[in-house]
């Protein structure tokens, strides 16, 4: 339907409920944050197996349809390709095949095949999270994870509704390139006979217009916001959270899975 | 003299998600008819337009633009269409960096193009005017002007009249009918107006997916509650008596009256 469909996995990947949806958000965005950052910090291909066994499970449990998760991959799927073809040719160590410039190495590979893992991961993994949590617990969740750092001045509410916010927008900014990224082509522009130098210049184009509805409707928001009254002093949460037993199990199993990387 | 045809045959859109958008639709579309395309929202007007300027490719039957030698044309060229916002389609701050964007990437020689802009009416001034600083109305004009000005032989509006007021709607009109006395070229137009049904040679009746080509009359005849809220009593009597030298009239009198208006 929409050109940009693709890219938008955020909004349009709803999870139907599942296991994860009995953890509080706090949780599922530590796990995220934990877990993407431990696995760089191996190297080890067994630990590495574990970490997808881990991914399979989340998936199962989120109760995602398995086509929509490999389509949403095509987004990464550029960064995962020019990485990898990079990285086994950057690596030296035994040569396995070369010409000229050019030599792959047996490191090389290795190294790239990890890359490309934890990529896969780290996309799959925060997708599945993102998708178990609404828009309305995202907002609860930020706002508490940034209180602390009230008290080194940083206006906690302020940083959490930007996020949202940003985070809310992406959709609707797709739509609006969607929708002018169309009408360019309505003035008889054939896209796929352009020159390389003329394809730039049509996406140029679009960048114009596509700043302006976006400083619009900012601007908009920002009237919305200040007619209903919004200050961070007095607002609630519409949605409230809290950690259960559930919470407290998965925790210790991810501070005893940190310390099985980074020990064991 | 017949310069082209439009033939759709058993037409049929379907989006990925398996909802039927359009279907069964067998037309034929000639240059010297306007076009009205009514129906409720989310009938498929858009839609129905996107498939004629080649934006999207029917799932279902064909659809082809044939010249008089019954050779295809390219459709994704020669059928132009016009959003509601214009907006959208301005890619650059002025009319005249605009014009020049849009024909280097369609990859055409601008020649007499600002002479030609001046005899559409629109005064020099504005071609480097920061389209933001003019009216909503002159900035739809604009728009529009460069849509007359690019080579095509179709020109598909969606609500060309949305969001204004009846003054700057006629100028709208005034302005299409201004060069169509010139030079012929095919006009379809989607319209929620009852008033704007009187300008039209013919009425395109979009129904949950379904297109019929109607007469001013056979409206009168369609139970339909999106069709009866648009026909008042008086306009019911206008549409029952309708014919061909009323359009020609009405057209006649909207380009007189906003002739060399300036707004």
């Amino acid at each position: 339907m929409s050109t940009f469909q693709g890219i938008s996995y955020i909004p349009s990947l709803r999870s139907r409920g599942g296991l994860l949806r009995v953890l509080d958000p706090r949780t599922k965005l530590l796990a995220m944050a934990l877990l993407s950052t431990l696995i760089f910090l191996t190297d080890d291909l067994l630990k590495i197996s574990v970490f997808l066994i881990l991914l399979l499970l989340v998936i199962a449990l989120s109760k995602l349809s398995i086509l929509r998760i490999i389509s949403s991959l095509k987004a990464v799927l550029f960064l995962i390709l020019i990485t990898t073809i990079l990285n086994s040719f950057m690596v030296e160590g035994k040569v396995i095949w070369s010409w000229k410039f050019l030599t792959l190495t047996e490191e090389g590979l290795r190294f790239s095949l990890l890359v490309a893992i934890r990529i896969i991961f780290i996309s799959l993994f925060s997708l599945v999270v993102i998708s178990n949590i609404d828009q309305g617990e995202l907002a609860t969740s930020l706002r508490r994870i940034f209180k602390p750092l009230r008290r080194v001045g940083v206006i906690s509410d302020d940083f959490a509704l930007g996020l949202t916010i940003a985070i809310r927008f992406i959709p609707v900014l797709l739509s609006e390139l969607d929708r002018i990224y169309t009408a360019q082509l309505a003035k008889g522009i054939e896209l796929e006979r352009l020159s390389f130098r003329k394809k730039v210049d049509f996406w140029i184009s679009i960048m114009v217009p596509m700043i302006k509805t976006t400083l619009k409707r900012a601007e908009d928001l920002a009237l919305a916001l200040e007619m209903r009254g919004y200050y961070e002093e007095t607002r609630g949460d519409l949605t409230d959270i809290s950690f259960s037993a559930w919470d407290l199990i998965a925790i210790y199993f991810l501070l005893a899975f940190t310390l099985w990387v980074q020990l064991g | 003299m017949r310069t082209w045809r439009i033939l759709l045959k058993n037409l049929g859109l379907a989006f990925t998600d398996g909802l039927e958008v359009l279907r069964d639709i067998s037309l034929e579309i000639l240059p010297d008819n306007i076009y009205a395309l009514v129906g409720p929202n989310g009938s498929g007007k858009t839609t129905f337009m996107k498939l004629l300027a080649g934006i999207l490719k029917p799932t279902r039957g064909s659809i082809e633009m044939l010249d008089e030698d019954e050779i295809p044309l390219n459709m994704r060229r020669e059928v132009l269409l016009s959003f509601q916002n214009p907006d959208i389609s301005f890619s650059h701050l002025t009319l005249r960096r605009d014009l020049m964007e849009v024909f280097n990437l369609r990859g055409e020689r601008l020649e007499d193009i600002w002479a030609r802009l001046a005899d559409l009416g629109i005064p020099p001034e504005y071609v480097d005017r920061e389209l933001d600083t003019l009216s909503y109305g002159w900035r739809k004009i604009l728009s529009l002007s460069e849509y007359l000005l690019l080579p095509s032989k179709l020109l598909c509006l969606d609500e060309p009249t949305a969001n204004l007021d009846l003054l700057w709607s006629m100028r709208i009109w005034g302005f299409l009918f201004r060069e169509r006395a010139k030079r012929v070229f095919g006009l379809i137009f989607s319209t929620h107006r009852p008033e704007e049904l009187l300008i039209a040679d013919r009425i395109l009746y979009i129904d949950r997916g379904r297109i019929k080509e109607v007469s001013h009359r056979d409206l009168l005849a369609i139970n339909n509650d999106y069709i009866k809220a648009m026909l008042t009593p008086q306009m019911a009597n206008i549409l029952a008596n309708w014919d061909t030298s009323l359009a020609e009239e009405l057209r006649y009198f909207i380009s007189e009256a906003t002739e060399g208006d300036k707004a």
